[in-house]
């Protein structure tokens, strides 16, 4: 019986349903201290003096440092450890504590007196962009996000437009989001005092990224930083500079004094200083013939990077590759770029750029639609990529199955679109307070890194002599299920039982470099590593075996903890004893897998290149009940179908999708950070909602399967595909249920009904 | 974050009013999801607390002899919307119970906590403004019984005298007897969330066709929860049809008072009374044995 496509149970599900897990808050060490820091109240202003003294006498205090007493840099990129002259966002941190108890730890943050001189600050991307704004940060002039411009060239949009019968232009909008994983951030940094060294237990979802921040705040060699990885309550993208800034600050003070420092945020603080979702503005031009076939796509994507980032760079570079649908569009011109304000800053969350951007351009596939006077679904048939398709980067997809319309189909065949698209219309037409609308969106998305950033990542497996394997990656298990996927992997192609693997977390200092956990990689990049390493091992074990059953080892097979002969199934042998003559022998069972991907070409001042090796096809189809005298809307069911190539575990991958679900349901409707003059005006759930588990709608997963050429046992990308189309469906379901669009989300009530905003006038 | 300096549990009515006498600057804490929450926002700094927790007879729900429903202050949200009591003799009151937070939270919270927290967005209050409810508040000096309308002097402030402990939550038969009611709890989400605006109506019918009373609390309509005495007077005596509850809707804005906050506009919040009021109304005059107003 194979482990792999089957919904084994996740390899730490004891440990967490039984409050087992221990969380980076959960560690104590011996003499532990607590850090604190001091954040700015202002968006911008220059700091005139801070004076520390009355701190430092605060009773169980042991240090309290300013940006003048850090041992070295004072920032990794740009992000800042402590503040020394000038805060650019209320997130800035311009001193930290540590001492006995929380308590004391709170007590000194309020004896520490600073002088601020308030400055002007610039808080919308218009205000960025007017000439002669001020510059937010003195490398990036017009307050354009370095490197963050990435333009698409194709054709002639000019002559696409003048081949065009339909021209429609629009502009849509995103919020700030906020991940809202459960676990604020925290770490405790341990120093060793013998050799200066420091080991970091963490909720870190890039733990190498973060021994980066903390060796560049210790100034000591990455050798000497050690980042473990604790269970993570959750990270969407979230815990990436917030985690090195922590752990960074709380290394420092743990060398300063020699002790060990636990920091944990509290929700208000996590809301204050970590990354968020960008907004974007969104500003399209496409044309069309009057049969629909699109002829010009012209679009300019502008995101708000914030204070600092560090992310847009390469998000933008995603965006631009998806900007315009997975759609064969002969002319295009796009622009993504992003622009500093002294707003919270933007970071990767789940899809990296691609859940605003869908839901621009999916509104604006429908409302082409509309002013064609053609169904949407219709469009997008005449519309989508096939076998053999350009994209608009100008790869040529005929070494791969293209299965935007099968996927399409399927769900609107499951979801019964077609039948209900009529009902509700019809419904429509007879008025009533409570008007129903169903909605789709379709996308595609390309797997892995492409051609961002090198796609290389390693897995290591190391069987045992009592037959035990024990599996690490570079890649983290976030919540996603990392561990058991690449259980299930290795398993399956040792032929071994799944409770014979050990997955051991994330310890910098025993695997290399592998990247970061993001772009949906952890099973269609980590997954291949790991399967590369397990083919290693069991090519020595085959040999081993083919020794002891007098046979070659092509002609070996296992399963079940059985190594056999295939065309002789009683000539066989125990996994173990294998093991145990390999080992014997003095071979090693313990290797690394090493994936290094193609190089894709990409040429940056045209766009044009191979993006991807493989992509992978969504669709989501989302009906609504709109409450016309309130504005409320219900999301009644959403039927979501994706090309997974094949699911390694269907249930964690069913899970990923009500996941997703929700997730894209909350910015659809209620999610955004609302911010004055550069403060967060709703720091936690109270007041920044997300839904809840009796606003989730029925939920219908399909995982539609296919043979990638890439994936290990074909599998493909799923988390962040889960929730890309979820908006753009359910806002177009608003608008087939109401006759009108929202163009701005989220769509929540006052804009449903009226179609503007007013509590903040 | 939660800066104790000091703890205290009473145990009697009396020994509890004695402590608060002894010290103005205790607060007195039963579930703590309002006073935790303000000293975790800072709001309460250095607290001293009085825990009401232990007191026994400040717990449950009866129904006297005469009809009166008394509810101790102790009571949680959970009990309120499980209780036979409240079920049986005014389930409009469960209804708002059980809109409060999440389970969690309801088991909890107390409904006496509710009221002397003093918010106009307070889950039970609509719905006992509707109820004409009085309070008992008792002091080392005596026992007072004041109607909750005069109990409630503005955002977060009630009318609760030095040393003072709400004892009990009384609603007497001539205001449930006889009337339908329903609650509607606006808001964002379906749990866990505060609400935008909560309308309490409650209704009785002559002969099935006649408004004989109509009642009409609403919170997050103004500084306070509110009646609506223009609305209210309008309907007695007038025929149960779209039109009376159309008018009704109208004139219970009047009473309001709304502002723009983050959570909605003033214009939104009069949109939403007009329209929930109708729809509130409506829903009691099918529960009183009216017929369905389209």
């Amino acid at each position: 019986m194979g482990v792999v496509s089957r919904p084994v149970p996740r390899v730490d599900a004891y440990e967490k349903v039984t409050g087992r897990a221990k969380f980076a808050a959960d560690l104590y060490f011996p003499g532990m201290l607590y850090g604190k820091v001091l954040r700015s109240p202002h968006a911008h202003a220059r700091i005139v003096k801070i004076d520390v003294s009355r701190a430092r006498e605060v009773p169980g205090v042991h240090c309290v440092l300013t940006a003048a007493d850090l041992p070295a840099a004072r920032s990794w990129f740009t992000y800042l450890f402590l503040a020394e002259d000038e805060v650019r966002y209320t997130g800035d941190a311009v001193a930290m504590v540590a001492a006995e108890d929380p308590d004391a730890a709170e007590e000194a943050l309020k004896a520490i007196e600073v002088v601020y001189e308030p400055l002007p600050g610039v808080f919308t991307i218009e205000e960025a962009l007017e000439p002669g704004a001020l510059q937010v940060q003195d490398y990036a002039p017009g307050n354009i996000v370095r490197n963050s411009h990435w333009p698409v060239r194709r054709g002639n949009v000019e002559e696409g437009f003048a081949r065009s019968d339909v021209i429609i232009e629009r502009e849509y909008r995103t919020p700030f989001i906020e991940h809202a994983y459960i676990e604020p951030e925290a770490t405790v940094a341990v120093p060793d005092p013998v050799d200066g060294s420091v080991t970091v237990y963490g909720s870190v979802q890039n733990p190498y990224m973060t021994r980066r921040y903390v060796a560049a705040a210790l100034g000591t060699a990455l050798g000497k930083v050690r980042i473990i990885q604790q269970t993570l309550g959750g990270s969407f993208g979230g815990k990436e500079e917030v985690m090195g800034l922590m752990c960074g600050r709380a290394a420092v003070m743990a060398v300063k004094t020699g002790r060990p420092v636990k920091m944990v945020n509290t929700r208000e603080e996590s809301f204050v200083e970590s990354a968020k979702r960008h907004p974007f503005r969104l500003r399209y031009k496409i044309g069309a013939t009057r049969e629909g076939r699109i002829m010009a796509f012209e679009a300019e994507l502008v995101d708000e990077g914030g204070a600092y980032n560090s992310q847009a760079q390469f998000m933008n570079w995603r965006a631009c590759v998806h900007s315009a649908g997975c759609y064969e569009i002969p002319n295009v011109k796009v622009d993504v770029y992003a622009v500093h304000t002294n707003n919270v800053y933007g970071g990767a969350m789940r899809g990296y750029s691609s859940p605003q951007v869908i839901f621009g351009q999916e509104s604006l596939m429908d409302e082409l639609a509309e002013a064609l006077g053609m169904d949407p679904v219709e469009l997008r048939r005449k519309n989508a990529l096939r076998f053999g398709s350009v994209t608009i980067t100008g790869q040529k997809l005929d070494d791969q199955p293209v299965n935007v319309l099968a996927v399409m189909e399927r769900v609107l065949e499951e979801a019964d679109y077609f039948n209900r698209r009529e009902e509700y219309t019809r419904q429509r037409e007879k008025g009533g307070p409570r008007r129903r609308g169903i909605g789709m969106a379709v996308s595609y998305r390309g797997c892995g890194l492409g051609a961002e950033t090198a796609d290389a990542t390693g897995g290591l497996v190391s069987v045992q002599e009592d037959g035990s394997v024990i599996i690490r990656s570079g890649l983290t298990d976030n919540g996603q299920g990392l561990s058991t996927s690449h259980a299930q992997i290795v398993a399956e192609e040792l032929g071994i039982p799944l409770s014979k693997v050990v997955y051991q977390r994330v310890d910098t200092s025993t695997m290399p470099d592998g990247g970061m956990t993001v772009a949906s990689r952890g099973t269609y990049t980590g997954g291949r590593a790991m399967l590369l390493a397990a083919r290693k091992v069991k090519e020595i074990i085959f040999r081993g075996a083919a020794e002891l059953l007098s046979c070659r080892p092509e002609e070996l097979a296992s399963s079940d903890g059985l190594i056999f002969c295939s065309s002789d199934p009683s000539k066989k042998v125990s996994f173990e004893e294998a093991v145990r003559h390999c080992l014997f022998r003095g071979e090693t069972l313990t290797q690394l897998g090493w994936v290094v991907p193609p190089e894709l070409p990409w040429d940056r001042p045209t766009g044009q290149g191979k993006a991807f090796p493989t992509y992978m096809y969504s669709c989501v189809v989302a009906e609504v009940e709109v409450d016309t005298e309130t504005g409320q809307v219900e999301v009644l069911r959403v039927t979501a179908g994706h090309d997974v190539g094949r699911a390694i575990n269907p249930a964690l991958a069913a899970g990923q999708i009500y996941g997703g679900i929700v997730m894209g349901m909350g910015m659809a409707l209620m999610e955004e950070v609302e911010l004055h003059k550069g403060v967060i005006l709703n720091p936690n759930f109270d007041s920044y909602t997300i839904p809840t588990s009796l606003d989730m709608p029925e939920m219908k997963p399909l995982l539609l399967e296919s043979e990638d050429p890439v994936g290990p046992f074909h599998a493909k990308s799923l988390g962040e595909p889960a929730m890309e189309c979820v908006a753009a469906a359910i806002v177009n379901a608003v608008a087939h249920a109401t006759g009108r669009r929202v163009r701005s989300l989220p769509a929540n009530l006052e804009k449903v009904l009226l179609g503007k905003t007013l509590a903040r006038s | 974050m939660y800066n104790i300096q000091g703890y205290f549990e009473a145990e009697t009515v009396k020994e509890a009013v004695d402590l608060l006498a002894a010290n103005p600057n205790l607060v007195v804490i039963a579930g703590g999801t309002d006073v935790l929450i303000k000293m975790h926002h800072g709001q309460i700094e250095k607290a001293e607390l009085l825990s009401i927790r232990k007191i026994k007879s400040l717990e449950g729900i009866e129904k006297l002899e005469d009809g009166t429903v008394t509810i101790g202050p102790l009571t949680t949200f959970t009990q309120v919307a499980n209780s036979p009591v409240i079920k049986e003799n005014i389930p409009v009151l469960a209804e708002a119970a059980l809109s409060m937070g999440g389970p969690q939270i309801r088991n909890v919270a107390t409904i006496g906590g509710n009221i002397c927290n003093g918010a106009t967005s307070a889950d039970s209050a609509s719905t006992l403004f509707a109820l004409d409810a009085r309070l008992k508040l008792q002091s080392p000096q005596g026992e007072r019984v004041v109607p909750i309308q005069d109990f409630y002097l503005g955002p977060g402030k009630v009318d609760l005298k030095p040393a003072e402990l709400l004892t009990g939550i009384l609603i007497s038969p001539e205001n449930y007897q006889g009337y339908a009611g329903h609650y509607i709890k606006f808001s964002m989400r379906k749990a866990m969330d505060i609400a935008t605006l909560g309308v309490a109506v409650l209704c009785k019918l002559k002969e099935g066709r006649l408004f004989e009373d109509v009642r009409i609390g609403l919170g997050v309509a103004a500084p306070t929860p509110i009646r609506c005495p223009e609305a209210e007077a309008f309907a007695r005596g007038k025929d149960v049809s779209r039109e009376t509850i159309a008018e009704i809707g109208k004139l219970a804005v009047k009473a309001t008072r709304a502002r723009t906050s983050w959570r909605a506009s003033k214009e939104y919040r009069e949109h939403l009374v007009e329209e929930l009021t109708q729809r509130a109304l409506k829903a009691a005059v099918l529960k009183a044995g009216g017929g369905e107003v389209a």
